[in-house]
């Protein structure tokens, strides 16, 4: 299968932070097949295992699985839900969203409302609608919706695969279900291939409220070293602080977070290669999961690689399957460049 | 499902045709006689079996709300204008169908991280905002867009939960839906069935429908503003969902005509009809325009009560429909004896 048909079966899994389990139970299976090896942990992440025969070291990918959304904080008298959010979401975005809600067994369409204009005074138009004030409209009368929606019940956005110009994609929880996609290419394309060290995939949960599933998913494997796929922002009109543009190669990060050796030897495979790319710089925290996989066990070398995004958590969250096939070949062909770890980590 | 078909097409206002187009090929051999005027209002003449000789005119309108393109920018995001009334907050992150060839875009906004805390707090004007097609800049861009081009909500009908559902462009392609469907009667009445252009920009087509046609009678089939939503004190509901169509006595810019509201009322308690009145007087429609239009008309709203109003997401009960359509055609029926003793 393409990364186009990954993403377009991923994105439509619902998966908001804390409630990962059945997109889970969907990866796990999946990965089983094609590396040998799969489970779900305590947490609820995926690990993912391709044997070597006789095993040199190990490596592991990591994406997130979760993705942010909301949650129903409270059902009305008349049926609307109020709602909060799971992972940084801006209101502004909301009110003319189409919406499921995942209740008990079942899934219901929804709207996110908002007043019409005949009926508001100039002033309220200029007023930034606030979760306190946003709800959800799902047709339902104040008994079915108290008898059948559960309190914190999850709501995610209404996916719908959007295909742009450009080869872009635009869709909910690109960040980070893109990245699962190419990982789920990368172990397919390395299938057939023998290996020399243990190859892991880690699908994480809980990366949006805190890193929290690769904390324990990098102590379980404790690999050699890990690479962790996440997304970065890309340039759009409203924000040109980004240096990165959608189309334009992947993202390789450098600073204090990442293991320089491992840099040094990726980016030589690229330059090798002629793959484009962009190096990322970040001075601090990167706010991924390899913040966190950094400083597992007695510390993991890693290395962070991004996918350009633009509207990050957002309904529409866009990027490139240029983007997302380079990164694909670059990993799948820096995996095969080495057999033992030892040879990236030592020079 | 008619409706479904209807709210799926895009017809903004002054680009109505493919909404016209449609129209004309479903219900033209229902009719005695069509016109399509300049302006690109439809007329369905339709004979009646015990005319009164008045002109009865039913009349909604095909235009929706939406944007226009008005330039392209050098990085080929494509800025635009308002076509209508739109509320600026409901148009960040939705997906959107560009032009005649349907181009997909999006209308972005910068990341949530990437915002300060000012902005934040400020209201997102459609003059700021863009739509990506995914074009590498302007030049690849203008293969696909041109300023002018027209732009819809991309935004399917969905059913909800028991009889709601949620679809764009519910003003008024349910008018239009109920007209494609009480066409196929003959009353005893002669009826022009109307579809007008251009009302969302300020009831042109009406207006000059108003004069070709000069109605004794007009019966205005529209969708109205129900406000009996969350956060919305009960005192401020302009019209419920489920409580069936509404009547409406006086709006922004018309006044129905008593006489024939209370026809219709009659109309209603005869049948055992669920109805509603209108309880602001927010808003405005076709009837203003057909009112004062030529030599005057009386007037009649009947209407579809519809949350979120003017946006992609408009949410319905199809038994308020069901009841609207029974209560025109109740009307219809009967409306030949009205115009013989009431009008002059």
């Amino acid at each position: 299968m393409s990364i186009k048909e990954n993403i377009k079966i991923l994105s439509n899994l619902s998966a908001v932070s804390g409630h990962e389990k059945s997109a889970a139970k969907f990866l796990c299976s999946k990965l089983a097949k094609i590396m040998g090896q799969a489970y779900i942990d305590n947490l609820g992440n995926v690990i993912a295992c391709k044997k070597a025969r006789a095993s040199q070291g190990s490596v592991m990918l990591e994406a997130h699985i979760d993705e942010i959304g909301l949650m129903v904080k409270k059902v009305d008298d008349n049926g609307f839900l109020e709602i909060v959010a799971v992972g940084g979401i801006d209101p502004r975005i909301l009110p003319g969203n189409t919406v499921v809600i995942h209740a008990k067994d079942k899934e219901y369409k929804g709207v996110i409302g908002a007043n019409p204009p005949h009926m508001m005074t100039a002033d309220e138009y200029e007023q930034v609608v606030g979760f306190d004030k946003l709800f959800v409209d799902a047709g339902f009368d104040g008994d079915f919706a108290k008898e059948n929606i559960p309190l914190g019940s999850i709501i995610t956005f209404d996916s719908e695969f959007y295909e742009l110009k450009g080869e872009q994609i635009s869709t909910k929880c690109m960040d980070d279900r893109a990245s699962v996609a190419v990982l789920l290419d990368v172990a397919q394309r390395l299938s057939k291939i023998d290996l020399e060290f243990d190859l892991y995939v880690c699908i994480c949960v809980q990366e949006e409220v805190g890193l929290r599933g690769s904390t324990v998913a990098a102590y379980s494997v404790n690999p050699d070293f890990a690479i962790a796929i996440d997304v970065t922002h890309a340039k759009t009109p409203d924000e040109s602080k980004p240096e990165f543009k959608c189309g334009g190669g992947i993202a390789v990060c450098k600073g204090p977070n990442v293991h320089s050796t491992l840099v040094n030897s990726f980016i030589n495979h690229l330059n090798s290669l002629e793959i484009p790319y962009e190096t990322e710089i970040e001075g601090g925290n990167t706010g991924t999961d390899a913040w966190a996989i950094q400083i597992a066990r007695e510390g993991i070398p890693v290395l962070l690689l991004s996918l350009p995004l633009k509207y990050m958590h957002t309904p529409v969250e866009t990027l490139s399957l240029k983007d997302c096939e380079t990164l694909s070949n670059s990993l799948e062909s820096y995996l095969k460049s080495f057999k033992r770890t030892e040879e990236v980590l030592c020079c | 499902m008619l409706l479904k078909k209807l709210t799926e097409l895009n017809g903004v206002s002054g680009n109505e045709n493919a909404v016209s187009n449609f129209i004309l090929s479903e219900i033209s051999k229902y009719a005695d006689e069509i016109t399509k005027d300049t302006l690109g209002n439809l007329i369905f003449y339709k004979k009646g079996k015990n005319p009164s000789g008045k002109t009865v005119g039913v009349f909604a309108h095909m235009d929706e709300v939406g944007l226009i393109a008005t330039s392209i920018t050098d990085d080929g995001y494509i800025k635009f204008s308002q076509v209508g009334g739109l509320d600026d907050r409901i148009l960040l992150t939705q997906r959107v169908s560009v032009g005649d060839n349907a181009i997909k875009g999006i209308i972005g906004i910068k990341a949530v991280h990437l915002q300060t805390k000012d902005e934040r707090k400020r209201v997102v004007k459609t003059e700021d905002m863009y739509i990506d097609i995914g074009a590498e800049n302007k030049e690849e861009a203008l293969k696909f867009v041109q300023k002018g081009d027209y732009i819809s909500f991309d935004s399917g009908f969905v059913s909800l939960y028991g009889s709601r559902i949620k679809a764009k462009a519910l003003d008024d392609r349910v008018g239009c839906a109920i007209m494609m469907d009480l066409i196929k009667n003959t009353y005893d009445e002669d009826i022009y069935f109307c579809f007008t252009v251009q009302e969302e920009t300020g009831l042109r087509g009406a207006s000059v429908l108003s004069r070709r046609l000069n109605p004794d009678i007009s019966f205005v089939l529209e969708s109205t503003t129900a406000s009996d939503t969350a956060f919305s004190p009960k005192h401020l509901y302009s019209t419920s969902l489920g409580g069936g169509p509404v009547l409406t006595n006086m709006d922004r810019g018309a006044y129905s005509d008593k006489k024939l509201n209370e026809f219709v009322l009659g109309i209603a308690k005869e049948n055992n009809i669920k109805y509603q009145y209108k309880l602001s007087a927010n808003g405005g429609n076709d009837a203003r325009a057909l009112q004062t239009g030529a030599s005057g008309s009386r007037v009649c709203s009947i209407s579809l009560p519809c949350r979120y109003i003017h946006s992609p997401v408009c949410v319905a009960d199809m038994e308020d429909f069901d009841s609207m359509k029974a209560l025109i055609h109740n009307v219809l029926c009967k409306i030949n004896t009205f115009s013989a003793t009431e009008v002059k």
